[in-house]
This record gives C-alpha cells, sequence and structure tokens, in this order.
C-alpha cells in the first residue's frame, strides 16, 4: 500500500501487530478464565504441572520445527528422530554403555541425520517435504530395526539420568525447567544472533539472500542440524520420563509441531516465526486437551472439538492481523 | 461344541464371596447407618462384616485408556459404571483418542489432579506408567491396571483376559471342528506383545494335543485387511484344502474372510476379538468364530478392585499389610474370561443392540 | 471518430484509513480515445483505477458508462460493462496453454464437463489474429514477456471490451518491444476502444510510435488537468506531476577521466549458454552502461561476474589481480556488489524491516560474538535512511509497506552500507516515479565521483545516454559495440542492439 506512507497507524492496533503473540496470550487467558469458573481442579498446581510436563518434551521440538519454518524448508521426520532417540539410546544403555554417554552419541547421529536431510535439499535441490517425508519413514524404520518392534524396557536407568524427565526441583518438574532454559536460549539467539538473523534472511527471501552474500546452503544445513538435535533432545527426555525405548512413540508429532509453529504466527512459506508464539501456541493446544479432560467432553467430540479451535485461533489471528495492516 | 463360555471358576468365586460379603455387609448394618458412606466406619479396629459396602455418592472412579474412541473399551466401561451405581459412586470414561503414550499420560496425570478415589486405567506402556501409578497412588488414589499391565508400578491389582487361553480355546475350536486332522495356517502380527502370544498359545496346543494336524503356513499381515486378503490368496493357492486359518485380531479377519469367499474354501476362519462388520460375517458363515475376551467382567470387577482398594477397611487379610503399612488389596492378576463366539449366540455380541437392551447412553454417561 | 464519451468519472474520492488517497478526482474517456494518466507514485493512479476496475469501492463520486450511471462493486460488474484491466504484473497460468488462459473466465464459468479444445484454439486464433502470430496451444511459459502481456491483451479482448486500462505496459519491454505494443495499441484504438494508460516514461508518450490523444495529470490524490498531447509537451508534464521545475534531468557528467585507474577487467567471459566472449574494462569512477534487448543477456553477464551465476570460462581481474570469484560471499567480502533487477523477487525482504534489510550485508561487520549490536545497526540504518531520502514511519517497518521508490532506495541503502568498489546495477529506476529516479540518478554520479566503479544496465534508452560515460552494447550474447561520449546516441545504441550494419 504505496499510499500509506509517512503516516503512523493507530497505536493499539500497532501494538497487537507488533506482538501478535498478545493475542495467543488473551485466548489462553479467556479459555483459562471459563475454565476457572467450570472447573475448581485446573488452577491447582498438580494440574499446571501435569499440562506443563505434557508439552515440555514436545515443546522442544516445536522449537526446532519454528527454526525451520523460518528458514523456509519443513521437517516431516521430527516425530521419527524423536521415537529414534529414545530406542537408539536405550539400546545402547541395555547393551552396556552409560545412558549420559548414550544420549550424547544419540544426539550426534540426530544432528548427522539432519545434516543428511539438508544434503538432499540444499545440493541435490529436493524439496524439504519430499526428502524428510522419505527420512520420516526411513528413521521411523530404523526405530522398529533396532528395538525389532517392542518397546525397550529401560526401568533399570539410574535414578540421575531419569531425574532428567522424572525429577522436581522444589515442586517444579526438572523437564519443565529445562525446557523453559532451552526456550529462552533458542528465543535470545533467534532475537539477537547474527546467525539467526540470517535465517529470517534465507526464509524471507532465499534468492535476495543469495544476492546478499549470504551463504543459504550453509544456513539450511544449520537448521536442518538444529532441527533433528532439538528433535533428538526431546527424544532423550521423553526416554528418561518414560523409561521406555517405545519404537511408535510420537506419532502425528511433526503435525502438531506445525499446528504450533503456525498458530503462533509462523508461515508455511517462511520468512514469520518466533519462539514465544510457537510455545504459546502448544500451550494452546494443550490447555485446550486439559480443558476437555477437565470438562469430561465425550470422547467421540474431542478431536472434533481440537480441530474447530485450532480453525477458529487461527482465523482470530489472521483477522486481527489484517485489520492491524490496513 | 457351541456357546462355549469359558469362565474360569477362580473368578467367578471370588466374585460370588465378594458378593456375598458386600450384601452381607448391607444387611447387617442398613438398619444402623442407611445413609452412611464406607469411610465412615473403621475397620482397622477388626470389625467383622461390620461395614456397608456403598461408597458416598461424590466418590468419583474414572476409567482411563487410548484410543478412547474404540469399541473394545465401551463394554468394559459399561459395567464398569454399573458395578459403580450399585455402589452408589460416580463413574467416568477418560482418555485420549490418540494412539500417543504421551497424551494419555497426560490425561491420566489430569485425572488425578481431579483427586478421585480409584483409576482403572489401561497403560499403553509397562515402563512408562510407572511413575505416574506411584505417585497417584502417594496421593491416595487406588490404581488399577486392565488389559495391559504395568507389573513393576505399585498398582494395586491386574484384570486382564489370558492370551495364552485365548490361543488354545482358538486351536481346540479350530481342530474339534476339523475333525482332528488337516492343515491350518496363521496370519500374525509381529511386535505387538498380545497377539504374539496368542499366535504362540495357537500354534503350541496345535502341535502337543492335535498331532494329525500340521501348520503349513505363517504370513504377517500387521492388522491390515488388504494385506491379510492377499496373505490369503497365497495361502489358498498354495494350499487348497487349508482346513483353518487363525489371526489375532478383527481387522485381519475381515480380509482373510474375502479371501476364503471369493476362493470358495471351506477354510474355517477364526479371530480374536469382534466388531459389527466381524459379527455380520460369522452370522453369514464367512467366518467361522471369534474369541472375544470377556469385556463386561473387566470392568465389573475392575470397578470392584478399585472400591476395594480404595476402602482398603473392607477388607482384613491375614496378611501382614499393618506391619508392613501398605494397602490390604493386592491381586497380582485376574482372568476375566473369554467366550467363543459362533453363528448362534453372534447376536448378543453387538454393542449397539446390547447398549440399547440395557437402556444405557454407554460411554456417555 | 466522433468524441463520444463512453467513460466518465466525477468526484471520486477515497481513503485507506485515515489517509484520503482520492481528493475528487474526475477523468474521461471517449471512444477510440488513447488517454494516458500520469502522476507520481502515490499520486493516486492505481487507486483510480482500481475503483473503476471494480477492485475498490469509492467514498463519493459518480461513474457513467456511455452516459448512464454505474455502480461498479467487484471486478465482475466491471467486467460486464466493458472495462478491462491489464495488469503491470502479468497474471497468467503458466503451465497451460495460451488458449486456455485467454479463456480462462469463460472455461470458469463454462458448464461442459469437457473443454473443447478445437473450438477453443480457433477462437483464440482469431483473437491473436489481430495482435500478434501466437500459436494458441504454446504454454504460456513458453512465450517471451511483451508476448505474454499479448495475451493479456487478448483476454481482455475476448470480454468483448469497450474500455482497456493498461497499468505500465512498457515497464518491462525494450524499446523495440514497446512499439510493437504502441502499434496494437492503435489497432485497438481504430475499432473504438477507449484505452487508459499509466505510464511513468512521460517520453514515451510525447514518442512517435505512441498515440495518446490527451494526457491527465493527478498529483498527491489531486486532479491537476487534461490537457491534448498535441498542444502540450514533455517538460510542461513533468512539472505538473512534481508540482515544481525541474531542471535538467541527469547530473552532470564527468569532463575528464585521465589518470583514474582500470578497476575491473573481463576477459572472455562466457556462460556456455545465454553469452560468450565478452571482454571489457571498468575505470575508477566510471559509469559503464551495459544496453541490448531484454534477453540479449546483460544481466547474466553482471551475475556471472558477481559469483551469482555458473561461468563456463573467463577471467576476471580486479585491480589487476586475477580473482576468482565462485560465490556472492565472495564477490561481496570484495566489495564487489549486484543491484538486482526485480527488486521484489531478488533484492527485497519483503516480510521483513527497513532496518533488517539495509543491514543484510553487513551483519557480520556490526556483530560481536555473534550477536547482532543492536545500537550500531540502529545506527548505521538511520544513517542510510537519512542519506537516501528514505520516507517511512519508522526503521522497524516492513518494507512491502513502502512505495516502489522507497523500495529501490533501500536496496541502494543495502549496497551502500558495505562501501562498494564496484556496483552492478540492473534496472536500477524501473517502476518508479520521476522524483525518485532523479535522485538516484544523482547518487550514482555522486558513487562514480567518489571513485566506485559502476555498471549500470538499463532498458531506457535516455537513462541510458543521460548516466552512462561509456555504453557496452550486447546482442544475443555477444559484445556487439561500444559507444563512448558524444558517440552515445539512440540510433547508435538501437541499431549495435539489433545488430544492423552502418
Amino acid at each position: 500500500m504505496e499510499k500509506l506512507e509517512g503516516v503512523s497507524l493507530i497505536s493499539g492496533l500497532n501494538i497487537i501487530k507488533k506482538f501478535r503473540e498478545l493475542n495467543l496470550i488473551i485466548i489462553i487467558i479467556l479459555i483459562s478464565i471459563i475454565m476457572i469458573i467450570l472447573s475448581p481442579v485446573f488452577m491447582t498446581w498438580q494440574n499446571i504441572s501435569s499440562v506443563l510436563m505434557s508439552f515440555a518434551t514436545d515443546g522442544i521440538v516445536v522449537m526446532g520445527m519454528t527454526i525451520i519454518l523460518i528458514a523456509g524448508e519443513i521437517d516431516l521426520s521430527v516425530a521419527s528422530v524423536t521415537a529414534f532417540a529414545g530406542v537408539l539410546a536405550g539400546k545402547m544403555f541395555l547393551g552396556g554403555m552409560n545412558p549420559w554417554l548414550a544420549s550424547v552419541v544419540t544426539l550426534v547421529v540426530c544432528a548427522f541425520i539432519g545434516a543428511t536431510m539438508s544434503y538432499f535439499y540444499t545440493k541435490i535441490k529436493l524439496s524439504s517435504f519430499i526428502t524428510t517425508v522419505a527420512g520420516m519413514g526411513i528413521v521411523r524404520g530404523l526405530c522398529f530395526v533396532i528395538s525389532k518392534g517392542t518397546p525397550l524396557s529401560l526401568y533399570t536407568l539410574p535414578a540421575g539420568f531419569k531425574f532428567l524427565g522424572q525429577g522436581k526441583i522444589g515442586f517444579i518438574p526438572f523437564a519443565v525447567i529445562l525446557f523453559l532454559t532451552v526456550v529462552v536460549f533458542i528465543d535470545l539467539m533467534l532475537r539477537y544472533s547474527t546467525t539467526m538473523r540470517k535465517v529470517y534472511y534465507v526464509g524471507s527471501n532465499e534468492k535476495a539472500a543469495k544476492f546478499s552474500g549470504i551463504n543459504t546452503n550453509k544456513i539450511k544445513l544449520g537448521v536442518g542440524i538444529a532441527c533433528s538435535f532439538l528433535a533428538g533432545l526431546a527424544g532423550i527426555m521423553y526416554m528418561s520420563k518414560f523409561g521406555a525405548g517405545i519404537p511408535g512413540a510420537s506419532q502425528g508429532l511433526e503435525l502438531t509441531a506445525i499446528s504450533a509453529v503456525v498458530i503462533g504466527g509462523g508461515s508455511l512459506s517462511g520468512g514469520r516465526g518466533s519462539i514465544l508464539g510457537s510455545i504459546l501456541g502448544i500451550a494452546l493446544l494443550s490447555v485446550i486437551q486439559n480443558a476437555m479432560v477437565l470438562l469430561a467432553i465425550n470422547v467421540y467430540y474431542q478431536q472434533l472439538v481440537m480441530g474447530c479451535i485450532l480453525l477458529l485461533a487461527v482465523t482470530l489471528d489472521q483477522l486481527s492481523q489484517r485489520r492491524a495492516s490496513i | 461344541m457351541k456357546n462355549v463360555k469359558l469362565v474360569l471358576i477362580t473368578i467367578l468365586a471370588l466374585a460370588l464371596v465378594a458378593m456375598t460379603v458386600g450384601l452381607a455387609g448391607c444387611k447387617s448394618t442398613a438398619a444402623e447407618t442407611t445413609t452412611a458412606a464406607a469411610e465412615t466406619t473403621t475397620a482397622a479396629e477388626g470389625t467383622q462384616g461390620g461395614t456397608v459396602y456403598r461408597g458416598a455418592s461424590d466418590e468419583l472412579y474414572s476409567m482411563v485408556v487410548m484410543v478412547s474412541g474404540v469399541e473394545y473399551w465401551f463394554p468394559v466401561y459399561e459395567m464398569f459404571k454399573q458395578c459403580g451405581r450399585q455402589l452408589g459412586v460416580k463413574t467416568h470414561y477418560d482418555g485420549t483418542p490418540e494412539y500417543d503414550i504421551q497424551k494419555e499420560i497426560a490425561v491420566f496425570e489430569q485425572v488425578v489432579a481431579q483427586n478421585p478415589k480409584g483409576i482403572l486405567v489401561h497403560p499403553m506402556n509397562a515402563d512408562a506408567f510407572i511413575e505416574p501409578i506411584n505417585s497417584a497412588i502417594e496421593k491416595g488414589i487406588a490404581v488399577i491396571t486392565f488389559a495391559a499391565d504395568s507389573p513393576k508400578s505399585n498398582r494395586l491389582g491386574y484384570i486382564t483376559s489370558d492370551n495364552v487361553t485365548e490361543g488354545y480355546a482358538a486351536a481346540d475350536q479350530m481342530a474339534e471342528d476339523m475333525g482332528g486332522k488337516g492343515k491350518v495356517a496363521v496370519l500374525e502380527n509381529p511386535g505387538q506383545d498380545n497377539h504374539d502370544v496368542r499366535i504362540k498359545s495357537f500354534i503350541e496346543k496345535i502341535e502337543t494335543d492335535w498331532p494329525d494336524i500340521e501348520i503349513v503356513n505363517r504370513a504377517a499381515s500387521n492388522q491390515d485387511a488388504q494385506k491379510a486378503y492377499q496373505a490369503t490368496l497365497a495361502f489358498l493357492q498354495k494350499d487348497p484344502d487349508l482346513g483353518g486359518i487363525f489371526m489375532p485380531e478383527a481387522t485381519t479377519a475381515m480380509g482373510c474372510a474375502q479371501a476364503v469367499v471369493e476362493k470358495e474354501s471351506s477354510a474355517r476362519v477364526i479371530c480374536c476379538d469382534v466388531n459389527a462388520k466381524v459379527l455380520d460375517m460369522i452370522k453369514a458363515g464367512e467366518i467361522f468364530g471369534a474369541i472375544n475376551p470377556d469385556q463386561g467382567m473387566q470392568g465389573y470387577f475392575g470397578m470392584l478392585l478399585l472400591f476395594t482398594a480404595a476402602h482398603p477397611e473392607l477388607v482384613d487379610p491375614m496378611t501382614g499389610y499393618k506391619v508392613e503399612d501398605r494397602n490390604p488389596t493386592f491381586i497380582p492378576k485376574i482372568d476375566n474370561g473369554l467366550s467363543f463366539v459362533t453363528k448362534d449366540n453372534a447376536d448378543c455380541f453387538y454393542w449397539d443392540k446390547y447398549v440399547e437392551g440395557r437402556g444405557s447412553k454407554g460411554i456417555e454417561e | 471518430m466522433p468524441n463520444v464519451t463512453i467513460l466518465e468519472v466525477n468526484g471520486i474520492e477515497k481513503s485507506f484509513g485515515p489517509i484520503k488517497v482520492l481528493k475528487g478526482v474526475n477523468f474521461s474517456v471517449r471512444k477510440g480515445e488513447v488517454h494516458a494518466l500520469v502522476g507520481e507514485n502515490g499520486a493516486g493512479k492505481s487507486t483510480l483505477m482500481n475503483i473503476i476496475g471494480g477492485i475498490h469501492r469509492a467514498d463519493s463520486g459518480e461513474i457513467f458508462i456511455e452516459g448512464k450511471r454505474v455502480e461498479i462493486k467487484n471486478p465482475l460488474d466491471a467486467q460486464k460493462l466493458g472495462i478491462a484491466f491489464v495488469h503491470q504484473e502479468i497474471a497468467l497460468c503458466h503451465s497451460v496453454t495460451v488458449a486456455e488462459n485467454i479463456f480462462m473466465s469463460a472455461i470458469n464459468s463454462s458448464k461442459n464437463l469437457v473443454v473443447n479444445y478445437k473450438k477453443l484454439y480457433k477462437d483464440a486464433a482469431d483473437i491473436l489474429k489481430q495482435l500478434a502470430p501466437i500459436p494458441p496451444d504454446k504454454k504460456v511459459e513458453e512465450l517471451s514477456i511483451p508476448d505474454q502481456q499479448i495475451i493479456e491483451i487478448a483476454k481482455a479482448l475476448s470480454m468483448n471490451c469497450n474500455i482497456i486500462i493498461f497499468d505500465e505496459p512498457t515497464a518491462s519491454l525494450s524499446e523495440n518491444e514497446s512499439t510493437v505494443l504502441f502499434g496494437i495499441i492503435s489497432k485497438l484504438r481504430k475499432r473504438g476502444i477507449g484505452i487508459i494508460y499509466i505510464s511513468h516514461r512521460i517520453n514515451e508518450i510525447f514518442s512517435q510510435a505512441h498515440s495518446s490523444d490527451r494526457i491527465s495529470v493527478l498529483r498527491d490524490g489531486c486532479y491537476i488537468g487534461t490537457y491534448n498531447v498535441s498542444e502540450s509537451d514533455q517538460k510542461m508534464v513533468i512539472n505538473k506531476m512534481v508540482g515544481r521545475e525541474i531542471g535538467s534531468m541527469y547530473p552532470p557528467k564527468k569532463s575528464n577521466k585521465e589518470g583514474l585507474g582500470t578497476l575491473l577487467e573481463v576477459r572472455n567471459l562466457s556462460d556456455g549458454k545465454r553469452f560468450k566472449n565478452i571482454n571489457f574494462k571498468l575505470q575508477q569512477g566510471e559509469i559503464l552502461g551495459i544496453s541490448g534487448l531484454v534477453g540479449a543477456g546483460r544481466s547474466e553477464i553482471a551475475q556471472a561476474v558477481c559469483g551469482l551465476r555458473d561461468k563456463q570460462s573467463g577471467e576476471v581481474f580486479y585491480k589487476g589481480k586475477n580473482i576468482n570469484i565462485k560465490s556472492s560471499w565472495d564477490s561481496v567480502k570484495k566489495g564487489i556488489l549486484y543491484l538486482p533487477e526485480d527488486r521484489k523477487v531478488d533484492g527485497l525482504f519483503l516480510l521483513l524491516s527497513i532496518k533488517q534489510n539495509i543491514s543484510v550485508m553487513v551483519l557480520d561487520n556490526i556483530s560481536k560474538m555473534g550477536f547482532v549490536k543492536k545500537k550500531t545497526e540502529i545506527e548505521c540504518t538511520q544513517r542510510m535512511v537519512d542519506a537516501l531520502k528514505i520516507i517511512c514511519r519508522s526503521i522497524n517497518q516492513n518494507v512491502s509497506s513502502l512505495s516502489g521508490g522507497n523500495q529501490q532506495k533501500i536496496l541502494f541503502a543495502k549496497l551502500l552500507n558495505v562501501k562498494p568498489n564496484i556496483m552492478f546495477i540492473d534496472e536500477p529506476t524501473r517502476g518508479i516515479d520521476v522524483g525518485a529516479k532523479s535522485e538516484i540518478h544523482k547518487l550514482l554520479r555522486n558513487l562514480a565521483d567518489e571513485g566506485v566503479g559502476i555498471i549500470m544496465i538499463s532498458s531506457e534508452l535516455p537513462e541510458v545516454i543521460g548516466m552512462c560515460d561509456r555504453v557496452l552494447v550486447i546482442h544475443e550474447g555477444n559484445l556487439s559495440g561500444e559507444v563512448t561520449g558524444s558517440e552515445i546516441s539512440e540510433t547508435r545504441i538501437i541499431h549495435l542492439a539489433s545488430d544492423i550494419k552502418e
């Protein structure tokens, strides 16, 4: 809109545009208020911590997805990689390896998987969609091969390692603390670091980024590695939390993660998205899930309600964005 | 041999004892404390049957499952609810519609946050549920597992079908009808534990008790009707005189039976579990029969176990529970029994008809 | 032809939010007339046309078609009233045939399950016959840009329109191609179609080939007046547009270039596809033009030198040293920069802010320990915004909300931030208004005076002639000639570009 130059907009709308996340916070607060009225259990610490726990591991995957979507690519293999990490680390542990060492080795392997996939979509120029669909199948297949189809029982994991997923500091689960630390770290990186800024450039306009002297392939390799690494990290936490390496775990997590990023303001075409937004996105999904349990919504309706609310949230956000940009 | 109901005597006995105790308790104290809740009486002082087998109306018992839209759970909950009503307590059906352990645990924990008296849970993974179950029990919530167990947790009981018995029953049914000789094949679903046990037991039974029956073929159909259809066609190509095919679940049966019908084979298709389609096929003679676990008993006695565990004052067994400071209720395993579904009794297994006949709203209440 | 007015608008007003973009505009088109509409960016031309085309609705004012008052609520209404719009951006479906594109809306509203291709191709051929020999069964992606534009026109004709709006149709055409287009416009006009012609190129409206009858000028949403082309001249119209006297269009060239060294030398550069055996030298402080028809390989040469495109053979010497630039980051490090021709596709990060756009190339220089130094970034952005007089609310504004001229300045700011040694600038003033254009010209000359070597690619001959010290002309990937100083003239360049031997 060339006519608008030099004219300032109404400041309120400006704030919404600037802090897109505000919309989500308002929606979450509204649902919470309704829930406090409807269910006395909602505000109990036990319930809140169970909601936090339920998305602490998935949230780490969401962050990886946020970064890769900002770069204009997609990774559909995250759920498989999450399961893979648990199975691989579990298998090595059962084979006698120290669980911490097994985890580190696993994370390196996951990063390598990410690097391999990004090789295919940067150098060989396949689309990241199809590359990671293939990756999803291959990695999930590896899970079944390694575990021979049955969940690995890791009950014997040492307490120190289990603390990662099950322990508490005071009354706060350690997994939640770890998750929040990763959130804050990556959010800061995304906002202020030079490398992450380049990720936005690449996602916003890859050609312009290349013309501006940015090594776009290097950036994409980096985000591919980051995304798989974070998925692997989630898998390690998952393993510690459940004391099991489950080959069929986390099916469909990639779609949940993508939904969360998009609810949080990310775009499938790249260049947009923030960690805070995505985390609020996954928080919104979890709060709704929680509300359905507490309100005893009939099982037949649960997925239907979830789908409708997803649509509603994204629509509301889109509408308010549109109004703010006129 | 038709319409055979193989209910294990142990459960029957247990059930009868429990009921008589309950009823007796009711009678003896009804006059004095008609509305008294069980928790008001203190069994710890050594009274003999001096309590009311009835809970307070605000007591909540929840049943938590995964893939909660699946019909298998509904008859379980139906009897869970019935028992709950007889005991005067509230029941609720909870779970995640998805096949996702993370979500199931989240729901379990959120149910715990509502502070129910007891939870009957189907843990999707044994180890993953150890910590959630233990922490619920620490909060004073009774937890019983059903249909799948978490043996390393402190759950107070486990009620399930016996997959071994199921495999045996299928083998005997098939072999008897074949007159003790011929060829059979199996379609399997490697990787899923309970299915593997059913297959293993079936084969074991055939090999030990039916010497003239030969297992000629095995294939993986992985709960996929299409794969089952193709595998069955291949079976029949190789052995047109195949006398029977066994498979450990219902989806496979639909594809398998289709192939058997098309090939005009006389192979007897026997599967485990039923659904409306399988029942129709049984009635049409396309599927010979199905082994169906007695879900209702699973729910009813699951509730009863929960109630007892939640009201430990009701029982005073000759164990060291007082010294050990633990709940006196601890039942390592109950077998809920099974039915063999055939043409003659298939009508009794339609969920819609059953629930309608009971005037119940199923899981919605 | 009688002077029948087919379209008349009176007192059109329109606001977007608090901003009034049209302040009572009057305008009319006669049957068989070419009516040029001019004004700087943001003057309200596009908004006015969008109102006539049904894309926006006016807040007040009246529209008459052949004397009858009409309401145009949406593009479909406009279509029904015989108004067709040929947009600046070509909006065709690339992977389907010409005929399918021409009859897209007919196919869309057709109730038949199957498309009758035989009839479709025949009808398309009938329409195309009057315009240009384009086979109707060819896929649009195989056509050149000018041919694609002709398809847009054919699409308009297929709807039996009486009025066609052309929004900057020559923006992406070379001189020759423009002449073909003007021929087509003349034909349309002879059929009695009223044509509204929006352009930034004032000179083409006054050119021989063009056949505008009248010209209307808008400025800041106000209607300034309508003039007969035969009774006015270029300078007067420009003065009306900008509302002030504009002196010389181009800054003076540098008279003395002795003593300045060679900055860049290209030897035998070929990419195996688009150009071959290109040799040239660039002096320090020189503006060197690369001219030629669109598609002659001009941009490709520039991109190959800057490492944005693979080269097959050839060497590049920078200050006498053979440099082997393999990637854009190599060339950026050496200060050899490329300003792409399509700013929206290759140049700008439309989703990002002015600040983020301007700092992209210097990010590593303004970072410490891997983090961007916020203050430094703001300072250097602000310096650029001030220096180039970029008009914006804030440096955090998205660049997508800026006008074309300001967007182009952002692109320059991005490059200037690096302190360039050599700049390849591809169509530096495309689609921007006269005022911004002359500012950019001044800027380029200043840079050259500071010693930067500039290579300018432009399809606008007057710009090439007005700005360049020396011009290389490319014909089908080969260097067909070089003209210097006073030799630089329109005819010389056109002859070389079309490879006409004199």
